[in-house]
């Protein structure tokens, strides 16, 4: 005969149908005659209900189309791209160069209490060595990136309804697949294998739910897409790269000025010894985006050939989630963790393609209007960085530290003009601005395109590692970057942008006093220039 | 055919083709299992936000290593281990939230393939006033709280059994720990849950 201290710890295995039969007989014989062991299993049964039937959960509306368009900014399914482990020196030395100058102008001319926290940010990377270069995290006990992509073995079916009665263990059946078997891999037509294998990664095109015709799909919208026909910018001479190239051979950022220097914190930063691997992540393309078909990335497939046809190729950016998640503070630990390629981090390490100029603008300014900030016009900039170039002048001991990181000024004969005619644009309301065709003239130069971005002086080091991880294409060169003045005070950026609303940090950044009358503080921003410029063809 | 064959037949078609290489193809998968894994995400994180976010790392996750899945399990079997991995590395059920509120439409309706006690829960539902249906809101607020009060480890197992209702060996090979421990942590799990459901005044106990 059992006694209840024998069977108080198996009462929950009993009601859930765990036991041997044995075992549950005699647990059951016992409950017969005890009526404080049948308390307590009425107590049980009453709090497995109570979970059991807690509300069914719905995934949020639009999860299926979120995660579709993420889906398709990434690699084929099981054809992740092999992580870029190595970078040029040029890139180290730009992105420490970069996230230092903008960590160093920041703690230089922002209000204590913001440079505190971005000194702090900026230790935190100097001691990983590079800021964004960092090759690997030790992870948390639970980071089984590996393990848990394998498959736990001989586990089957058995989501049923718990019995909550003692029954047997075997009883239990599973909604599929049926009878608790495994799933038979059911092969499908020839035909849809075939236009499988030949379609191109993915294509963002709705499927039916219709399930009465889903067994004969074949996705037709995949079989052939012709990739190719869909490239309307021929790169004769381009040779892809495999999907598993590595990134080496990457030009070095021309007229970057600066020079490796010492990290404040007295350790050298970049050079040889320096890992600098960037982080590079999926950027979801959002359906809205302005560029043409013809140089939207994400339609071919890694690896897949060029036959002269396209001038898909590899870019590494930031992912946009990642970013807009660091304006959270309680999301920016895990965000910071990514952006340095954390272990997590690497599996998200996906190659972008068909990048041109047009292209690699459009995601800088997506990525900066994610921080927050946003572009000046092309004569806005050019006041701008006069403005900026006379207030260095003035600027702290800590700025002109950091004078060989800023771009060259602009020519001479460019900076004339926009004195002339920023009056005039000002008064239009820099509605002339707007046009990208202006903006593809710099200095004289009709292959250049000149980008000024602003951003709130506190996403400036995210988005200096962002810089530093994002380019890298035969098609774009980005001839130089750098910061270009100490600080731009939020009234003087909101005069600057084409139309009001172009200022978002205005109205939503951190630390943003706008609709905060009686308050002097103001948002901070640091320009950003970059000058982006088609390959030519020798360079190519 | 039954149902759950046909669900099981078309699940084996779509995974074949996405292995082929069909996006679509996972993305009919997502839609077969977006509810459930966004669901067990929900109840271990607390948060609906942390919730989506982790359900699509899962997916992509999946997506990316489907060529390492070798179908020694079920597919979903597979998602959940992902989508456990990812809930436990992410911390984020350590903390205490009040994120998930409990809409009253979706009172009336547990999971629908819960059997006989959804069609009772959902017939209640259907018959009850507004009073009724306020206490039952009222109560699955409190379950919600305690479950959230539960350590990970915990919470875990009583949301794998109670509301996803996988058997113990299930379980195990899904926390990683035998069937001794389930029991054993399911056991203490529960008596938890029974403390706190008695001092929030849960009126069933």
């Amino acid at each position: 005969m059992l006694r209840c201290n024998d069977i108080s710890g198996e009462l929950d295995a009993y009601l859930d149908g765990e036991l041997e039969e044995e075992r549950a007989a005699g647990i059951a014989s016992h409950l017969e005659d005890c009526p404080s062991c049948r308390r307590k299993l009425a107590e049980r049964r009453s709090v497995a209900l109570a979970v059991k039937r807690l509300p069914a959960v719905k995934a949020p509306d639009g999860f299926a189309t979120r995660f579709r368009t993420a889906r398709q900014a990434g690699p084929a399914a099981g054809n992740t791209v092999p992580v870029r482990r190595r970078r040029r020196l040029g890139w180290a030395i730009g992105s420490a160069a970069a996230a230092a100058a903008a960590v160093l102008m920041a703690a230089v001319f922002l209000p204590g209490d913001r440079a505190e926290n971005l000194s702090v940010a900026g230790d935190r990377n100097r001691a990983d060595g590079v800021p964004g270069a960092r090759s690997r995290l030790p992870g948390k006990s639970g980071d089984r990136t590996d393990e848990e992509l394998s498959e736990p073995q001989g586990c089957t079916s058995s989501k049923a309804a718990p019995s909550l009665h003692g029954g047997k263990k075997s009883g239990k059946a599973a909604p599929f697949p049926a009878g608790g078997k495994e799933p038979t891999l059911v092969s499908p037509p020839a035909a849809a294998e075939e236009n499988v294998k030949e379609a191109a990664s993915d294509r963002d095109t709705p499927v039916s739910r219709d399930s009465s015709a889903a067994p004969a799909k074949t996705y037709p919208e995949e079989a052939g897409s012709g990739l190719a026909s869909k490239a309307k910018t021929p790169a004769p001479g381009i040779a892809r790269k495999p999907s598993g190239y590595s990134g080496r051979g990457t030009r070095p950022v021309r007229g970057l000025t600066a020079k490796p220097r010492p990290a404040p914190g007295g350790r050298p930063v970049g050079g040889p010894g320096a890992r600098a691997r960037p982080r590079a992540v999926l950027e979801p393309r959002p359906p809205e985006a302005p560029e043409s078909k013809a140089e939207e990335p994400g339609d071919a497939k890694p690896g897949e050939q060029n036959e002269g046809k396209l001038t898909r190729q590899r870019a590494y950016v930031l992912d946009v989630e990642v970013l807009r998640k660091a304006r959270e503070p309680e999301k920016a630990g895990r965000a910071a963790k990514d952006l340095r390629g954390a272990k997590g981090g690497a599996r998200r390490r996906l190659a972008l393609r068909a990048e041109s100029v047009a292209a690699v603008e459009d995601r800088l300014l997506e990525i900066a209007r994610t921080l927050g900030g946003g572009r000046l016009g092309p004569e806005q900039a050019d006041t701008a960085l006069v403005k900026k170039k006379q207030r260095s002048k003035d600027a702290a001991a800590g700025a002109r530290n950091i004078k060989s990181l800023s771009v060259q000024p602009p020519a001479p004969k460019v900076v004339r003009r926009a004195e002339k005619v920023a009056p005039a644009a000002a008064a239009a309301g820099g509605a002339g601005a707007a046009e990208p065709a202006k903006a593809e003239t710099f200095a004289g130069k009709k292959s250049g395109r000149r980008l000024v971005l602003y951003l709130p002086a506190d996403q400036a080091e995210t988005f200096a590692r962002a810089l530093s991880l994002l380019i890298r294409t035969d098609v774009t060169e980005v001839k130089r970057f750098g910061t270009m003045g100490a600080r731009a005070r939020e009234a003087e950026v909101r005069k600057l942008v084409d139309g009001a609303d172009e200022l978002r940090a205005g109205a939503t950044g951190p630390g943003s006093t706008a609709g905060k009358p009686g308050r002097k503080k103001e948002t901070a921003h640091v320009l950003f220039v970059i000058e982006l410029k088609e390959r030519s063809e020798e360079q190519k | 055919m039954t149902a759950a064959g046909s669900r099981a037949q078309e699940e084996a078609r779509l995974l074949a083709l996405a292995r082929a290489g069909s996006g679509e193809a996972f993305d009919e998968l997502v839609a077969l299992h977006a509810d459930r894994i966004y669901g067990l995400l929900l109840r271990l994180t607390s948060s609906t936000q942390d919730a989506e976010d982790l359900a699509q790392e899962c997916f992509l996750r999946a997506y990316r290593s489907l060529s390492s899945f070798r179908g020694g399990s079920a597919f979903y079997t597979w998602l959940y281990r992902i989508a456990l991995n990812l809930a436990r590395s992410s911390g984020r059920s350590n903390k205490r939230r009040k994120e998930v509120e409990v809409p009253m439409a979706v009172v009336a309706g547990r999971r629908s393939e819960g059997g006989e006690a959804d069609a009772r829960v959902e017939a209640e539902a259907v018959c009850d006033g507004p009073e009724e249906v306020a206490h039952r809101q009222e109560m699955i607020g409190k379950v919600q709280e305690a479950l959230e009060d539960l350590s990970h480890d915990h919470r875990e197992v009583v949301v794998l059994r109670d509301i996803e209702g996988l058997d113990y060996e299930h379980i195990g090979q899904l926390v990683g720990a035998t069937r001794e421990a389930v029991k054993s942590r399911l056991h203490r799990a529960r008596g938890e849950l029974a403390a706190r459901l008695k001092g929030m005044g849960y009126a069933a106990l």
